[in-house]
């Protein structure tokens, strides 16, 4: 089985059209979600913190404002305030 | 280590997304459930209200895959496909599975829509996911 997870980044997009082929709305997302969610577990797990995806997904962190890069720096910051 | 000592070679993520496309047939299934935007998580496999009204079902999601380019050369595997509604709904999100059955499910993705999108007969609906295989978190 396959399924999206650390070292996996979906893009994803929707556009509706009208009957007469008219563009009403059309969505993007750069979404991290599953490798966040992940990491976010595990470093809960690490530091005996109860984790929410869904708190998470209600706006504590907008997942659309914040980037990869900066995950990965936060990621980094993290490493080296544990060791 | 830095993190980028952990990165594999370029070529590997090449591979891996055509793996991906060479899996099985991948099809689109759009969510009708509002509880999407919370009831979904990494460990998601399955979707809440499936869209079962004509031109809207899994069946009418198969997926055109192809390898394109993100971050590296073909380190994405593409998947898009349009859906004509001939009936009316409103739907939420929709989901990548690799199997038509509705009652196995098998979700490699799924995409949460900021906003709602409301469907009249005729109208269509083009959903693509960009899988990029790339340096973890």
């Amino acid at each position: 089985m396959v399924r999206v997870s650390d070292g996996m980044g979906v893009r994803a997009s929707v556009e509706h059209r009208n009957k007469r082929g008219e563009l009403v709305s059309i969505q993007r997302n750069f979404d991290r979600f599953p490798a966040y969610h992940a990491w976010r577990a595990k470093w809960c797990e690490q530091h005996r913190t109860a984790y929410s995806p869904r708190g998470f997904r209600e706006g504590k962190i907008n997942p659309l404002t914040i980037s990869f890069a900066a995950l990965l720096k936060i990621q980094e910051v993290l490493n080296g305030i544990r060791r | 280590m830095a993190l980028g000592d952990k990165s594999p070679t370029s070529a590997l993520y090449a591979w891996t997304a055509t793996l991906l496309t060479s899996y099985s047939t991948w099809y689109f299934a759009l969510e009708e459930s509002s509880n999407m935007s919370t009831g979904y998580g990494v460990t998601t496999n399955a979707l809440v209200d499936e869209a079962t009204g004509a031109g809207l079902t899994r069946a009418d999601g198969v997926a055109t895959l192809s390898i394109v380019t993100t971050s590296t050369t073909n380190d994405t595997a593409r998947a898009t496909a349009t859906f004509t509604a001939a009936s009316t709904t409103t739907v939420h999100g929709h989901a990548v599975c690799s199997t038509a059955s509705t009652a196995t499910y098998d979700v490699h993705s799924w995409y949460c829509y900021a906003a709602p999108v409301p469907l009249e007969s005729g109208d269509t609906l083009t959903c693509t996911n960009d899988h990029e295989i790339m340096l973890g978190v």
